[in-house]
């Protein structure tokens, strides 16, 4: 018997594509990593190898974490395939251009920030959070997908810049939603009221909520032709 | 509806450039300074403008045997760019609007790149990647704004090029030549592998960054490597960002065209891997000219009179320059 059946294509992302199917008789999403053409073939193997054993590896750690994330069911690096379990939820792009989700788009966006800051306190980002990347679900809350440009770090530059991405997508993609990001900032900052500061990390301490934010201020000041 | 003078200044190049009647570009007039040394000083590149400003408008006139009545709008750069240099496009260009006593129109520099490639690529929807000296701009539009998805949070993509060359002792503009020296090397060494020549590749969801990988490959040259192998390793590795970052932006849009604009669209390899890419993902790529990817007065002309034909004309009152205009400011009225 085949572990792995594939039903269809469900995305065509920058990096992979997504096969919706079953592993083991189980609902799975397949994600593979095609070589880019376009790309020099040294430098395409070099990236898409560092990303799947990145996403691999930080993917396990966070599910040990209890952080809702997929589970890996199998890892096949010649190939370039990551078999994951399939998560409930649709991606939040959906939610806030869906005005008649039944949650209001606050509660989903704080519940997102909420997440993204439990995420930092592994001392790990997430490197793309667009809202494709977040999954929401009425029943089981928000939860993350496609960790490929996750890394581990301690530095404050690293998580504020995870915010910035999402700061960008948020106003290019959701300009009807003018509070977002103080929406994600909202949840991100109450976590540590309600655990305690951060962790230690391997690398040192990590940062607090307010020092990330503080940060992300700063990062937004970069950018050509700020305010 | 005549034609439709455009005037641009924001750097480097002063340029006048014409588009007719039905928003069509004529190939532009333009000078451009060129530093013996260093980068662009604003002051003098502005004195440059002034220079020339005068000798350009009357060659342009000269050249399509336009008499000054047929201009029926004139429109100018009216940020983002260096202040010193905006101003005077600004002031000639209120100067021939009462002259002529014809409409005065000011534009945003960044969208008119985007117009200007819709409309001499007859592109429909696409996302921009926007690749010149000051900018790298992943942009789309959405909701009646032209929305940036990703940027670079560091130095442009073209500056970072033109760095690179200056400490080699090539000078202002140095991208062409790095585009030049690169394919030397590359003709020459095909087996040459990417791995000796290893560079940042800083890819940051859609955000980009470039001055890591500028000081590495400025080490790469101390260290002894051959310059040619370090600009090919240069431009593989930049360009790929830039590639990946405006596919990731199809792939979050949903959209399936994708537009090239800025001077470093005039770069061979980067026209070449946009293509491949979008044929990949069975969408198109559109690359206008690359009098048109460069900073020109057409472009300005092209988005003066869009923005004409939708009533917004600029009051003198109203025509300060703004060195910080963002591309999302501007409403986009038309499709």
């Amino acid at each position: 018997m085949q572990a792995w059946v594939s039903e269809r294509i469900i995305h065509v992302g920058a990096e992979a594509e997504v096969g919706l199917g079953t592993y083991l008789g189980q609902p799975a999403i397949a994600k593979i990593r095609r070589p880019r053409g376009w790309r020099h073939p040294e430098l395409d193997a070099r990236l898409t190898r560092r990303r799947m054993m990145a996403e691999a590896r930080l993917l396990t750690k966070l599910a040990r974490a209890g952080l809702p994330v997929p589970l890996i069911q199998d890892f096949d690096i010649a190939a370039s395939r990551l078999i994951m379990t399939l998560l409930p939820g649709r991606p939040l792009i959906e939610h806030l251009r869906d005005s008649n989700s039944v949650q209001s788009a606050e509660s989903v966006l704080v519940e997102s920030g909420e997440l993204v800051r439990r995420l930092h306190r592994q001392g790990i980002t997430h490197g793309d959070l667009s809202t494709n990347n977040i999954l929401y679900c009425h029943q089981q809350g928000a939860s993350l997908i496609d960790f490929g440009l996750s890394r581990i770090t301690e530095e404050v530059e690293d998580f504020g810049i995870d915010l910035h991405v999402m700061h960008e997508i948020l106003g290019a993609s959701h300009p009807d939603h003018g509070q977002a990001m103080e929406w994600i900032i909202k949840g991100y900052l109450s976590v540590d009221g309600e655990h305690g500061p951060p962790p230690f990390a391997g690398g040192g301490p990590l940062p607090s909520a307010e020092e990330v934010v503080l940060r992300l201020k700063d990062i937004m000041t970069r950018v050509r032709y700020h305010g | 509806m005549g034609f439709t003078l455009g005037i641009e200044s924001t750097a480097h190049t002063f340029s006048f450039g014409l588009c007719d009647s039905s928003g069509h570009p004529l190939p532009s007039m333009s000078s451009f300074i060129r530093p013996e040394q260093g980068g662009i000083h604003p002051r003098e590149a502005a004195d440059h403008h002034v220079a020339h400003s005068g000798e350009l408008l009357h060659q342009l006139l000269a050249k399509n045997r336009l008499p000054p009545e047929d201009i029926t709008a004139v429109a100018f750069s009216q940020g983002p760019g260096l202040g010193p240099c905006l101003r005077i496009g600004a002031a000639v260009a209120r100067t021939l609007s009462r002259e002529w006593n014809v409409p005065l129109v000011g534009v945003n520099h960044c969208v008119a790149h985007i117009e200007v490639g819709r409309e001499v690529c007859g592109c429909n929807d696409p996302v921009l990647l926007y690749v010149s000296g000051g900018n790298t701009q992943i942009i789309a539009r959405l909701d009646g704004r032209y929305r940036i998805l990703g940027e670079t949070l560091d130095i442009g993509i073209g500056n970072m090029l033109d760095k690179f060359a200056r400490e080699q002792g090539i000078p202002f503009p140095g991208g062409p030549r790095v585009e030049v020296l690169a394919e030397e090397w590359i003709s020459a060494n095909p087996d040459c592998g990417l791995s000796d020549y290893e560079l940042p590749y800083a890819v940051q969801g859609m955000d980009l960054a470039f001055s890591g990988l500028l000081t590495a490959a400025r080490h790469m040259v101390l260290k002894g490597k051959p310059l040619g192998a370090v600009c090919w390793s240069v431009q593989e590795h930049a360009f790929a960002a830039c590639v990946e970052v405006a596919e990731r932006a199809l792939a979050h849009t949903g959209k399936n065209e994708v537009l090239l604009g800025g001077g470093v669209a005039c770069n061979q390899r980067l026209r070449d891997m946009c293509s491949l890419m979008a044929s990949e993902r069975s969408a198109e790529s559109f690359v206008p000219e690359k009098m048109y990817c460069v900073d020109n007065g057409s472009m300005i002309a092209v988005l003066g009179r869009l923005q004409l034909l939708h009533g917004k004309s600029t009051e003198p009152r109203n025509s300060a320059i703004n060195q910080h205009l963002r591309t999302n400011e501007t409403p986009i009225l038309w499709s």
